[in-house]
């Protein structure tokens, strides 16, 4: 279903939501990807906030719509609303903040409970170039995105690294999904998809 | 005595940046200062006493960063080789750890229980206090860390309040409004006022919280004085005053609470400039209804970019509302 909007055609467009803890970095990465822009002044998202990238991914133009949201407990009824409709969620923790990681698992619940079945997700480690605070290793945030069967990447906002592969990551399985089910055009292939979605993580290092 | 009528019609055209106007005036309006001007000096020493008196309950009396008795327990925690979820609360202003707690090694217990909580409140208003207006010289001035010590100032208002206020607790946002309210206060060039800014601000923050804190309520949410409750008086209006782009806007699944939610939380004030909300705010204060204030403001807002949303999209209707344009705060007054 393709839609020309005046300024920028594609062929696709993804809604793509970014959850976790205060101060994990959630903005920090949507500027770094969509403005290619790190600071390290930057305030605190209140409510939701949100960005548009156009990219292509093996030859489909996708215009990806990524929501950034409020990482506070206070906020969480306003910010699970959102998730309804979302295509792919990036969860965010810091590797230097033991209970951003401990939250996940709450994370994926609310997603469990707020979004759509066959949303794909996507476990970020962010802050990876502060190699001195680190203290969630790489490995217990594999084991934790392999128990969940989803992919996972170590990122820093700060030195860009692993920011686009992630978005481009999450990007193509949303991509491949909605072929898969019929929404991406043509070469859709229909009935159903019994087979688990997800590529159990790969094991991305970067520091 | 002091004529409030008049001093609301004054206000409401703006206060003169110059001298301790501004930061009287709102004490005034906000209703921390009395209009019976005798009684100015007995409750201003009172009250700020009184809010010292609350920081010293909770904090460890010392300008040195990075020590304190809180900072050491954390250490030994991690000695001992426990595990614990305590963060880098530490940075400027030190919690205060009971006796017991001292000799206690027991972290179930509710002396520890009560510390930990404590620490991870304090932590969570850093997190955000770091990141407040961090592109303004007044907190990044390095001058006998000058900067730092008022954000640690911000850190101790909201941190006390929190603690008094515990069904509210801290809301992100509420860094923003105090974070405006003390710069107002502490710029004023009579020392005698700048120098009480801290405290003073803790109070006027007090009683403007006392008036709008429902919307810093999950709970409430759903409230008429909720943020919800907000989000739908502010679509009413909107449809109202301009059913034409309240209309495109829904077509196009814009919901008030995408944009309108941090306009109200932070009272518009990161919505503009600072020298724009502080001006913005001189006439809601003075107005005897800043929550009907404050929603026409909204209401104007969308409806002077009207002809531009009107065109947009999704994307470019909410990137308009979501990054207001700079506009005269005179035309929006």
């Amino acid at each position: 279903m393709s839609q020309a909007s005046n300024s920028a055609p594609y062929d696709m467009q993804i809604k793509l939501l970014m959850i976790g803890d205060s101060g994990v970095g959630k903005t920090c990465l949507l500027l770094r990807y969509a403005n290619d822009s790190f600071s390290p002044t930057f305030i605190t998202t209140i409510g939701i906030d949100f960005k548009i990238k156009n990219v292509d991914v093996e030859g489909t133009r996708i215009k990806l719509q990524i929501w950034d949201t409020a990482g506070q407990e206070r906020f969480r009824t306003i910010t699970t609303s959102y998730f309804r409709g979302a295509q792919g969620i990036l969860l965010v923790y810091d590797v230097t903040d033991r209970r951003s990681f401990e939250s996940i698992r709450n994370w994926i619940s609310q997603i469990q409970q707020h979004a759509d079945v066959h949303v794909n997700k996507i476990l970020v480690g962010n802050k990876c170039d502060m190699l001195d605070e680190k203290v969630v290793s790489t490995e217990e945030g594999q084991k934790l995105a392999s128990e969940f069967g989803i992919p996972f990447f170590e990122c820093s906002a700060k030195n860009d690294i692993h920011v686009e592969s992630s978005f481009m990551h999450i990007a193509k399985a949303v991509k491949d999904r909605l072929k898969a089910d019929g929404q991406g055009g043509p070469s859709a292939k229909t009935g159903l998809n019994l087979k688990p979605n997800q590529s159990g993580g790969k094991d991305k290092k970067c520091c | 005595v002091i004529n409030l009528v008049q001093l609301r019609k004054l206000s409401s055209l703006g206060i003169p940046d110059e001298g301790s106007h501004r930061g009287v005036v709102w004490r005034v309006l906000l209703g921390y200062l009395p209009l019976e001007l005798s009684q100015w000096e007995g409750l201003l020493q009172e009250k700020r006493q009184l809010y010292h008196s609350y920081c010293a309950d909770y904090f460890v009396q010392t300008h040195d960063v990075r020590t304190g008795d809180a900072l050491r327990c954390r250490k030994r925690q991690r000695r001992r080789g426990r595990v614990v979820s305590v963060p880098s609360y530490a940075r400027w202003n030190a919690l205060k750890v009971s006796e017991p707690n001292l000799k206690s090694n027991d972290l179930d217990k509710p002396d520890w229980k009560d510390f930990i909580e404590s620490a991870t409140l304090l932590d969570e208003i850093h997190k955000d206090v770091v990141r407040t207006h961090p592109d303004l010289s007044f907190f990044l001035d390095p001058d006998q860390n000058i900067g730092d010590r008022r954000y640690a100032a911000l850190e101790r208002i909201l941190f006390v309040w929190a603690k008094y206020n515990q069904g509210v607790r801290y809301v992100q946002g509420m860094n923003e409004l105090v974070s405006a309210m003390y710069y107002v206060l502490a710029n004023d060039t009579n020392e005698i006022w700048s120098a009480a800014a801290e405290a003073d601000t803790y109070w006027i923050m007090n009683t403007l919280f006392m008036e709008m804190q429902d919307v810093f309520v999950a709970d409430l949410d759903d409230a008429d004085t909720g943020i919800q409750g907000r989000m739908a008086n502010l679509h009413a209006l909107l449809t109202r005053h301009d059913p034409e782009v309240q209309e495109h806007l829904q077509e196009l699944g814009i919901d008030a609470s995408f944009y309108a939610i941090r306009w109200w939380t932070t009272l518009l004030s990161r919505e503009f400039l600072l020298p724009d909300t502080i001006r913005l705010w001189d006439s809601m204060f003075a107005s005897t209804r800043k929550d009907n204030f404050l929603r026409y403001v909204c209401v104007t807002m969308v409806m002077l970019i009207r002809d531009d949303l009107l065109k947009g999209d999704f994307s470019a209707c909410l990137r308009l509302l979501q990054s207001y344009p700079p506009c005269h705060m005179d035309n929006l007054l």
